[in-house]
Formats: C-alpha cells, sequence, structure tokens
C-alpha cells in the first residue's frame, strides 16, 4: 500500500541529510539566526547619543541635564557652542538629538515662569525619532512634578493641586522587550523561508540533474511523488519550531504561554501554504535558479506584509487586504498570540481559518498543476 | 622541439594512482588518439597537460611550456573538456562570440572564422537556437567551434564525439582534418576506436599506465590472433588480458513473424510549437525483438521513446505499448516497461543499494523478491564490492549496467534504452550488449537507440528516423543490401550517411 510513498521517503532523507551542509543549513542556521534576531532586531532605544548646548550653564541648567542623562535613555557625547556645530554632527550622524537650554533658564524658573528648552531631532529615521520624542516629553512632565512640587514644599503651601497621571502596565510583554516579540516571528520566517524554497528546489533539482525522467516512467502515483517531496519538510519544519522554541527559551527566557496542540496544529496549516507554493514554484521552473528566485520575491513580500517589522495596522488599507491572503501574516498573529499573550482558539479562531483557507488554494492548485510528464 | 614531452608524469588521488609514470612525445602537427577503458586516467592526464589538474610527481610540456604555469602559451592551447563550458542561455552565436571575446579574437577575424566553423560544422542554421536547447551532438560540435575560435597550436579533445551521430562525426573528423593541414597538433582521447583508427598515433592507457602506444597498423598485431582482420577494438581487448570470447554471443535469429506487436507506432507525432520533432512515424514492434532506432542528433528520437513511455503526450497519432494506448493509458503502460534514458539518472548521492532499494520500492517489490533482483543486478553488474559506493563515483560502464539493473528490477516484458552506451568503453559495450542479447533470448522486447554503427549490427531489425520523419526500416543486411554497390556491401555507417545526405538532397537542404 504505502510502499512506493515509504520508498520515497528513505530516499529523500537520505539525500537531505546525507550532505552535511545541508544539516547545518536547517538545523543550526536557524538557531543562530534566532540568535542573531533576538539581539539585534531591537527596538529598545537607548544610549541616544546626544550633544549639549548650555548658554545658560546655571546650576538649574546643569541640573536639568544631569537628571535627564541620568535616564540612560541619552549619552551626552559632545558639549557644544552654536547651533551650526550641531548641525553639523546630525548631519554626520554622530548625533541623533542636541538638546539647546538659552540664555534665562535660571531666571525665568526663578521667577515661576515657563522657560524653553530645545531639541533638535534627527526625524530621518522616524520610528527612533518618534521614540526620543516619546522620552523627551515625558522627561519634561516629570521635571515640570518635580520643579513643582519642590517649589511648593519651600513655600509651605498644598503639595500640589490635583493632578491626573497616567499609570500605563504593558501587559504580555512588562518590559516592552524585543525579544519576545521577535522570537515567534522569527519561526514564522525560517519556516517559510526553509519549507518552500527546499520543496521547490528538491523537485526542480531532480529535473535538472535529469532523475525526474526515470522516476515518472515508474508507475509511482502523483500523490506519492508530491507526499514523498514535501513530508520531509514539514518534519524539518517542526523540528525547526522545536529548536528555535528552545533558543527562545533558553537564550531570551521567551515562553510559550498558550496551547501546544494549536501551536502543532498552525504550524502544520502552515506549512500547507508554504510547501505549497514551494510546489507551484517547481512546476513554473526549469532550473534551480529561477526557483530560487521566484521563492525569494515571495517571501521578501510575504515578510514585509506580515506584521514582522512593520504593524499590518499602520499599512496603507489596500495593502492590508494584500496582508489578508499572505499565510506569513496568519501564522505571525497566531505564533505572537500563543507565545506572549497564551490566548487560545477562542480569539485566534479567524487567523487558523485564514491559514487552512490559503492553504487549501495554494496547496491544491499546486498539485493541479503538478504532471508526471516532462513535455 | 616537439608539441607535447612528458616524463614520469604521475597523478595520485588520495589512494588512487589514476596516472603512473606516463612517459610519451608528440610531435609538432601529429593528430595523437588516446584510448583507454572508463576510468583509465585519459581525462586526467589531459586536465594535467592543460594545467587545470597539477600532477603529483613527474613533470609534462606543452610548446616547451611547463604544464604548471602555461600562461606564456595559453592563447595557444585549445581545450575541449567533456564537460565543456557552454552557456546554456547564450544562444550558438553568443557562446562563440564569448570565447572569441575571452581570448582577445579581433572581430573581423573571429567572425570570418565563425562562419567557416559554423558552416563546417552544419550548425549554420541554429545560430540563434539558445545552446541549452540544442541536442547532444550539436553540442559537441558548438563546443568544438568555441575551442577552436583563437585558432591553437595544440589542441586538447576530451571524447569530443560522445553521443554524436555517424553524419555529425563525420563533419567533426573533416575540420579536425583541415585543422592538420593547418600544423595543428591535435590530442584526443576518445572511446569510438574506429575514430582512434585515424589518429597518427594511438596511445593505450589503463590503469593510468601506457600498455602500448604505436601507428594504429603496427598496434594491429598485438590483437589475438585467432581474430581474423582484426580492429583497434580486438586489439584494446586483448592488450586488457581480455580474448576473443569477449565477441558478444548473439542468440539464435528469432522467428518473429508470427508474434504478437509489442509497441506499435500509428502516425506518432509531436510538435514543440512550430516545430515538428516526430512527424507520422508508423512501426511495429513485435515481442521479443531487438529494434534499433537511429538517427542524427535531434531527429526525434528521444521524444519518441517518451511519447512511449507515457511521459511525454502525443500531439496527434496513435501509440500502443503493451496494449496499452500511450495518450490515456500511460500510467498502465509504466507498470509494464523499463526505461533508461539518455543522462545517467540514477541518484548520485545515493550508493548502488539505496539506488536499488529506492527502485524495488517504487516497484513495489516484495522484500523477499527485491533482495533477490538486488542480487541480480549486482551481480550482472558486476557491482558486488561496490554495493555501498555512490552512484556519483563509479566510473561510465558501471553506472550504465546499474541504471539498465534497476530499469529492469520489476522484470518488465519491453524495456526502452535511450543511447544506454554513450561513453563507455568497447569491452564494457561488448558485456552491455550480452546482456541486451540474454533478456530478448528470455522474450523481453528492447527498444535501443544508439549512434555507435557496431551496435546496431547487434540488433534484429533497425528504423532510421532523420528530421521526425521515418526513414529507413529494415534488418541491418536488408539495409546494407539496398545499398549495395556492384555486389559489395557497404558498411552500416555509410548507409547511415548515404540515406540522410540523400534525404538532404530530396529537400534541397545543402
Amino acid at each position: 500500500m504505502f510502499e512506493r510513498l515509504k520508498a520515497m521517503l528513505i530516499k529523500e532523507f537520505i539525500q537531505t541529510f546525507r550532505d552535511p551542509r545541508m544539516r547545518v543549513v536547517l538545523f543550526i542556521l536557524p538557531m543562530i539566526q534566532t540568535v542573531i534576531f533576538g539581539y539585534a532586531v531591537n527596538m529598545d532605544v537607548r544610549q541616544i547619543p546626544t550633544a549639549v548646548i548650555d548658554r545658560d550653564n546655571s546650576p538649574q541648567s546643569r541640573e536639568l541635564l544631569t537628571v535627564m542623562f541620568a535616564s540612560g535613555h541619552f549619552r551626552q557625547v559632545a558639549n557644544l557652542d552654536d547651533e551650526r556645530q550641531a548641525s553639523r554632527m546630525l548631519d554626520s550622524g554622530r548625533i541623533r538629538v542636541a538638546i539647546v537650554i538659552n540664555h534665562g533658564l535660571a531666571e525665568k524658573l526663578g521667577r515661576g515662569q515657563t522657560a524653553n528648552v530645545q531639541a533638535l531631532v534627527d526625524g530621518s529615521d522616524s520610528n527612533t525619532a518618534g521614540v526620543i520624542l516619546g522620552y523627551l516629553s515625558r522627561f519634561a512632565e516629570a521635571r515640570n512634578i518635580q520643579l513643582l512640587s519642590e517649589q511648593a514644599s519651600r513655600s509651605g503651601g498644598p503639595l500640589l493641586p490635583g493632578a491626573v497621571r497616567m499609570e500605563s502596565r504593558a501587559w504580555f510583554n512588562p518590559d516592552l522587550a524585543s525579544p519576545p516579540f521577535y522570537v515567534p516571528a522569527v519561526i514564522a520566517n525560517i519556516l517559510y523561508i526553509i519549507t518552500m524554497l527546499l520543496s521547490a528546489m528538491a523537485v526542480v533539482r531532480e529535473k535538472e540533474i535529469g532523475t525526474i525522467e526515470q522516476v515518472i516512467v515508474t508507475p509511482i502515483r502523483k500523490y506519492e511523488f508530491i507526499l514523498g517531496k514535501t513530508l520531509p519538510f514539514v518534519l524539518i519544519g517542526y523540528a525547526n519550531v522545536f529548536l528555535i522554541s528552545l533558543v527562545g527559551w533558553l537564550v531570551f527566557r521567551v515562553p510559550v504561554r498558550g496551547s501546544l496542540l494549536l501551536l502543532v496544529v498552525a504550524t502544520g496549516l502552515f506549512l500547507m501554504s508554504s510547501l505549497g507554493t514551494g510546489l507551484f514554484l517547481s512546476t513554473i521552473s526549469q532550473t534551480q535558479q529561477q526557483a530560487k528566485m521566484s521563492a525569494f520575491f515571495i517571501i521578501f513580500i510575504a515578510m514585509l506584509l506580515s506584521g514582522f517589522a512593520f504593524p499590518v495596522e499602520n499599512m496603507p488599507e489596500p495593502v492590508q487586504w494584500l496582508t489578508e491572503i499572505n499565510p506569513v501574516r496568519w501564522y505571525m498573529e497566531i505564533i505572537r498570540g500563543l507565545y506572549l499573550k497564551g490566548v487560545g482558539l477562542l480569539i485566534l479562531w479567524k487567523q487558523v481559518l485564514m491559514l487552512f483557507l490559503i492553504g487549501s488554494v495554494v496547496l491544491g492548485v499546486a498539485v493541479a498543476r503538478f504532471r508526471k510528464t516532462v513535455g | 622541439m616537439h608539441a607535447i614531452e612528458i616524463s614520469n608524469l604521475t597523478k595520485l588521488f588520495a589512494d588512487l594512482t589514476a596516472v603512473d609514470d606516463l612517459n610519451l612525445t608528440i610531435p609538432k602537427g601529429e593528430l595523437f588518439g588516446l584510448v583507454g577503458s572508463d576510468g583509465a586516467g585519459k581525462t586526467t592526464t589531459l586536465r594535467m597537460l592543460t594545467g587545470v589538474l597539477d600532477a603529483s610527481s613527474g613533470a609534462a610540456t606543452v610548446l616547451g611550456c611547463a604544464c604548471h604555469d602555461l600562461e606564456p602559451v595559453r592563447s595557444h592551447i585549445g581545450y575541449m573538456s567533456q564537460r565543456f563550458g557552454l552557456y546554456p542561455d547564450l544562444t550558438v552565436m553568443e557562446n562563440i562570440r564569448f570565447h572569441a571575446d575571452i581570448f582577445g579574437v579581433p572581430k573581423g577575424e573571429w567572425i570570418t572564422r565563425a562562419e567557416r566553423l559554423l558552416a563546417m560544422s552544419g550548425l549554420q542554421p541554429f545560430v540563434k537556437r539558445r545552446a541549452g536547447a540544442l541536442s547532444g551532438g550539436m553540442k559537441q560540435k558548438l563546443g568544438l567551434c568555441c575551442a577552436l575560435i583563437h585558432t591553437p597550436t595544440v589542441l586538447f579533445l576530451d571524447e569530443p564525439t560522445n553521443g554524436v551521430d555517424p553524419v555529425s562525426r563525420r563533419d567533426f573528423w573533416r575540420i579536425l582534418d583541415t585543422l592538420l593541414a593547418e600544423g595543428v597538433t591535435i590530442v584526443v582521447a576518445t572511446a569510438y576506436l574506429d575514430e582512434a583508427e585515424r589518429c597518427h598515433r594511438v596511445g593505450l592507457l589503463h590503469h593510468g599506465r601506457l600498455l602500448a602506444c604505436d601507428t594504429p597498423q603496427n598496434l594491429k598485431a598485438l590483437a589475438d590472433p585467432v581474430i581474423a582482420g582484426p580492429t583497434l577494438e580486438d586489439v584494446f581487448i586483448t592488450v586488457m588480458g581480455e580474448g576473443a570470447d569477449t565477441a558478444v554471443k548473439r542468440r539464435p535469429a528469432p522467428d518473429l513473424r508470427s508474434a504478437a506487436p509489442a509497441v506499435i507506432l500509428e502516425g506518432l507525432t509531436r510538435c514543440f510549437g512550430d516545430f515538428i520533432a516526430v512527424n507520422k512515424i508508423s512501426l511495429t514492434v513485435p515481442k521479443g525483438e531487438i529494434f534499433g532506432f537511429l538517427g542524427p542528433n535531434g531527429a526525434g528520437k528521444s521524444t519518441t521513446i517518451r511519447m512511449l513511455c507515457g511521459i511525454l503526450e502525443p500531439s496527434s497519432g496513435d501509440g500502443q505499448v503493451a496494449g496499452y494506448d500511450v495518450a490515456t493509458q500511460a500510467e498502465l503502460i509504466k507498470e509494464n516497461i523499463g526505461y533508461m534514458s539518455q543522462k545517467f539518472s540514477l541518484y548520485e548521492d545515493l550508493t548502488v543499494a539505496e539506488n536499488i532499494a529506492f527502485y524495488g520500492g517504487i516497484y513495489r517489490l516484495p522484500a523477499k523478491q527485491l533482495a533477490e533482483r538486488a542480487d541480480w543486478v549486482i551481480e550482472m553488474a558486476g557491482l558486488a564490492e561496490r554495493r555501498h559506493s555512490k552512484a556519483g563515483e563509479l566510473s561510465a560502464g558501471w553506472r550504465q549496467r546499474l541504471a539498465l539493473g534497476c530499469a529492469l528490477l520489476h522484470k518488465p516484458p519491453i524495456i526502452f534504452l535511450d543511447e544506454p552506451t554513450a561513453g563507455v568503453d568497447p569491452l564494457n559495450r561488448r558485456r552491455f550488449w550480452q546482456l541486451i542479447h540474454h533478456l530478448a533470448a528470455d522474450g523481453v522486447t528492447v527498444f535501443v537507440t544508439t549512434h555507435y554503427m557496431d551496435e546496431a549490427e547487434y540488433c534484429d531489425r533497425l528504423a532510421l528516423i532523420y528530421r521526425g520523419e521515418l526513414v529507413a526500416v529494415g534488418t541491418p543486411f536488408e539495409l546494407k543490401q539496398q545499398r549495395m554497390v556492384d555486389g559489395l556491401l557497404p558498411s552500416l555507417e555509410q548507409v547511415f550517411i548515404d540515406l540522410i545526405e540523400e534525404r538532404d538532397r530530396q529537400e534541397g537542404v545543402v
């Protein structure tokens, strides 16, 4: 019954694992990538290089700066005399922010007036600039409260008039650290790349060498050939999910909070899409080079539109529609939900359903296109 | 100064001595043939002489320049390796131009030269075709054109006519003749011993050692005295220590007039776009026959076989194999045939045993039967000690027999062999054909293509196709008889060339 499938699987496994380089590519590189991504794709902004122009040079201005640098967000790299120097340093990228304090800060504060402090921010990287502006305004607010309370205590009056204070708590990722957010994303990306690319190459390589001709003149059934070509990558895919999760947990302390069963099911549905796409590419490519180039084209778009680095909600509406047919987006949402929030099928049912639909269509088209002929 | 001087040249690969203490001098203007079995060291020798590979010990010079640093004479050396570096995505002309450019041939000069080479090789009509879309023989000819575009003084050719049909081989040798007239020194490694007969001197290489080196005429004295009128092939086999008993023992000529048909073609046609690859071919092959399918490169032989095997759909016409229709019952056909394609199509990264196990599984052989058949294949192919070697490490003769074995695992009643012996040495080819006769004696129908006319003689009946059309059908004797001149039977090769040229004249193609 399954002799032919068994023969295919044995052959594929021998071929995949005989080459030591392949073993490294399949299992070691994904783990290394996880570590690199975990450390490198870090959206936390710290130690921002900052220049200071302190024209007031009063105890008050110096205190203001000391408190600012004490937070650890900013790092003073230069003490300048005028804005032109600051402008040059911003141009060359040696600083991201310049803080300008003009004459009369101490005097104005002493008179109970509002004193202006100027911040020149490098806005070329809008993300970082936004974060810097956030830090600065939070800092200014805190400084104001501090000044008011000091003044109140000096004058012996009521400490402070009633005020609203925002107490925010970041759920799921209390420190707003990057690794918990990116480790699951790495799983989605690596799984997509490895399984799609390898399944496409596995078929096209046989076309290129000519071995496929010998196989298709045998009575092997189409589905046996296809399963033989894809099942090994399903197993390799699962092994990668396990290995990357292990690295995430050991190195970055990122645990899986949600249901493991759901993780297994969702991964299976996701693999339908990636392997289906790989198989589809193998039906339209004659050489491994063609297969690779087409695969990278798809992978690039799928990753960009997955919410991996840029939230889907921030994309223009037509692009958001496009993400609806992107399996990586749905898998990313499921896997982030499972890792960070520990939510279950009750909440993730739509993502799971979408994965199933996309996977069925892609795999269906690929299988329908696959022919046991050479012409 | 001689063109090539070799003294004590040796090359070791790990524990294998590929070339063993070779001494040889080749004067300028000589055509030197290097023959030997697969793995004898022909390619290794050529690669050392062209500076591609460094010798382990000993020395060699080409045009007075040491082979480990040929830069000063590089522009005088032409080398056509077995896997000549043609770019499949470039057209014929673009490939030639690329080679002219890297050798810095001035434009006016290479264009004139290219025209001459293209005319001689018959590639003129195909200048705009991509190299990847050429047939095997045309690729070889293009490779030669590229190697000759810069007027070399010494030319090295490594099995340049592998898989090339007789007409193209003749064109090929005509090109070499004009080069010789220009004083070019040529060293050619070949598996065709009739080609070696054309050389001034022939060196016989075996296990890296030069067993004999002389003119073809003098070499023939070395053949087993039992053989009357020996050919170089007989010399080859005698010198290698095998006697006259290696001659293929034919099975008794079968009477197949009443046999049921195994393969029927009725107006079978296949087009690729505007190009008609196979044009209304009708044939019947009875059960148990060895049927030879001949034709120049690109004539449509492989296309026909692929249609009969059910892996290429016919554009029109009918074909039946083992009683099943090729268009509608392809999967049933596949249960009943064995197929060996032109390229070596076993998995090179799998061992001999793993390849056999794979095909055994695909053909659903029960474990016990598979073990029996595996032993039979190993025994038949002489691979007992190589069971666990990777298929990619085997020499050509072994590979071909292993591929044949895998195609025969399920004991198919009909087998299709597409150039099964291309590049295989004479001794191994004889062994291969001995096997074919054994199979046919057991009632297996064999449908085989070949470019070796000595092999065509082993077939019961032959068909010659050209440009997709059937030109002639008959037994080897009948074909020769039709072309008899003054009561003398021509060789099959002559018949082949005559029929093709006649067709060309009829169609007004020069």
